[in-house]
């Protein structure tokens, strides 16, 4: 059987690095990403990581990786700025003389970091699979072999158990009717000449409390091109507007309603 | 040497008062945008190892800037050599996982140990976060000093009137809460590439783990790190099969607005109401404090082991917990 569970990771801090660049600054994803995901996931299931250690020549990927990549998850943001979360620079010194062959030893690295990051989570999850099992059995107890963090170990991350939530009531939904997207999506092609008019022109149906809608948009790794061992990039959008139903979308990733009549979807990749 | 099979998560709060524990590049304590200041979590580190290596120095400490005879900070293959041998040529990886897991620092924080010839990683089992303010206010002053020299310019001939005039930044008060973690598992991976005979992390090194946690701010005192001084160790040790994961404990301490009797106080009621739910994958809670400076209030939990930093005494733990309140 296969249910669809979403838990909440929160942390302090967290830093999702660009490989776009490695001098004085390194930049951050604002976002929690897939390939970042599925390290978290290998965390809580005690998956192999990077084995730096081991003496194979052929670049390998990951354990967590290779076992995962087919999992269908989406990843909402909680509590950010329509989808931007507060970032700060932090700057450290490496004065062991161990990191680099900085003149003078001394290394110093400008770090931007996102501030209270947190993420809903969804996972499709296979009751068939054993991982998959097991996984979900340490997702609702609060469990993890490896102690998962946001990007860099010195940000821990948690979730409460109490707020791990299976949606029995989910099916793919077939595009009958307008809809929201609570995760991030990807796009084929602009959507906003698609957010539904209703919404667009808010003031005709004035609702006191209605939300200004927004879109956010992030292009953001997706997986990994196993031939170059770099990051597959595509194109996110984060709205909290309702869509029309001819929207073009990307066939291959599906669309789930939360609920039987519902219009609130997510998105699994 | 038994080895050491517990999950720990805890706190680990630094007090800083006129003083300057951990600063940014412009030499004032750092900041969050919100203005709130904080502590890396190598500020942290940093005070840990410096205590054991002084205070301890049978223990190997590696991962700890050394200077050569000139005065300049020694690379990584310097240090290795320094504490272990020339590295060769083409050395075994479990040869040098071992030589590296000897080192006190690295079986608790992990190391990056990355030369020409060859490249391990080790997860350290110890994970500390970044510390932030819980006390109500984040004043940072400046204050000018004078230097007791001139500046000579340029013209070597021209003689100054005055020295020179710098400034330093400081705290008035600050409480950093630090949440950590440890997790033995971390280190299982190296340990197979290591091979037999590699040091774990052991009962003994966690005993010097606390100690340094508890006693290393204070007893570093540079002219900016006086005045910070540990002020609390909370150490809530999970059943050996137990894979809980809590969250993050610092953000479960609540700072008072107002001191009592000169001290001030934490209320632990998130704190007690987690570990109540909790209770039955908890081994031990063990709290340690500086009773002149610190009290607790609505920490209820069972078993609790109190002891005092300073004299190192136990204390029955209605003397550091504030009752007045206790539902």
């Amino acid at each position: 059987m296969r249910r669809l569970i979403s838990f909440d990771l929160k942390a302090e801090m967290g830093f999702f690095k660009k490989p776009d660049i490695n001098d004085k600054i390194y930049l951050s994803y604002n976002t929690l990403h897939k390939p970042a995901l599925l390290g978290i996931l290998g965390a809580i299931a005690g998956l192999g990581g990077y084995r730096g250690n081991s003496d194979a020549k052929k670049a390998r990927f990951p354990e967590y990786y290779e076992r995962l990549k087919h999992l269908p998850v989406g990843v909402e943001p909680l509590g950010s700025e329509k989808g931007n979360f507060a970032k700060t620079n932090i700057s450290y010194n490496n004065t062991t003389g161990f990191a680099s062959m900085e003149a003078g030893g001394n290394l110093i690295v400008n770090e931007q970091t996102l501030l209270n990051p947190a993420f809903r989570v969804y996972l499709l999850l296979d009751d068939g699979e054993e991982l998959e099992a097991r996984l979900y059995e340490s997702v609702k107890n609060q469990w993890a072999e490896f102690l998962p963090y946001m990007g860099k170990n010195d940000f821990s991350v948690w979730w409460d158990k109490d707020e791990v939530r299976e949606y029995e009531g989910a099916a793919p939904f077939a595009f009958d009717r307008k809809f929201r997207v609570r995760t991030l999506f990807r796009k084929t092609e602009a959507v906003t000449p698609y957010i539904a008019k209703a919404v667009a022109f808010g003031f005709m149906n004035f609702e006191a409390n209605r939300e200004m809608p927004f879109t956010y948009f992030e292009r953001l790794p997706c997986g990994f091109d196993e031939r170059l061992c770099q990051y597959e990039m595509d194109d996110f959008v984060l709205s909290n507007a309702e869509f029309d139903e001819q929207m073009p979308r990307d066939e291959a990733h599906l669309f789930y309603s939360l609920e039987p009549d519902a219009n609130e979807l997510v998105q699994l990749c | 040497m038994t080895i050491f099979k517990n999950r720990v998560f805890g706190c680990a709060i630094v007090k800083a008062v006129n003083a300057n524990y951990n600063a940014d590049f412009s030499g004032q304590p750092r900041t969050l945008p919100n203005g709130v200041v904080y502590a890396t979590d190598k500020a942290f580190k940093y005070t840990v190892k410096n205590f054991l290596k002084e205070v301890y120095p049978e223990n190997r400490i590696m991962y700890f800037k050394s200077l050569n005879a000139n005065g300049n900070p020694i690379s990584l293959d310097e240090s290795y050599e320094k504490h272990f041998e020339k590295m060769p040529n083409k050395p075994k990886k479990g040869d040098v996982a071992k030589n590296l897991l000897s080192c006190l620092d690295i079986r608790m924080f992990g190391a990056t140990f990355a030369v020409k010839s060859t490249n391990i990683s080790i997860h350290g089992p110890v994970q500390i976060n970044h510390g932030t303010n819980i006390w109500k206010e984040n004043h940072i002053y400046a204050e000018q000093i004078t230097s007791p020299f001139s500046n000579k310019s340029n013209d070597k001939d021209a003689e100054k009137g005055m020295t020179t005039i710098g400034r330093q930044s400081k705290l008035e008060e600050g409480h950093y809460a630090h949440h950590f973690s440890v997790n033995p598992k971390n280190l299982e991976d190296v340990a197979v590439v290591a091979g037999e005979g590699a040091q774990g992390l052991t009962e003994a090194d966690i005993a010097l783990l606390k100690e340094g946690m508890s006693k290393g701010a204070t007893y570093y005192d540079s002219a900016s790190k006086a005045g910070t001084e540990n002020e609390l160790l909370l150490w809530i040790q999970l059943k050996e099969d137990s894979r809980l994961v809590l969250p993050n404990i610092a953000s479960l301490l609540v700072c008072e607005e107002e001191k009592v009797d000169g001290k001030v106080v934490y209320d632990c009621r998130k704190l007690s109401e987690l570990l109540a739910r909790v209770s039955e994958q908890v081994e031990t809670v063990e709290l340690r404090l500086n009773a002149g400076t610190v009290a607790c209030r609505n920490l209820a939990v069972e078993g609790l082991a109190v002891s005092d930093i300073v004299s190192g005494g136990t204390m029955d733990a209605k003397e550091a917990v504030l009752s007045e309140e206790m539902a």
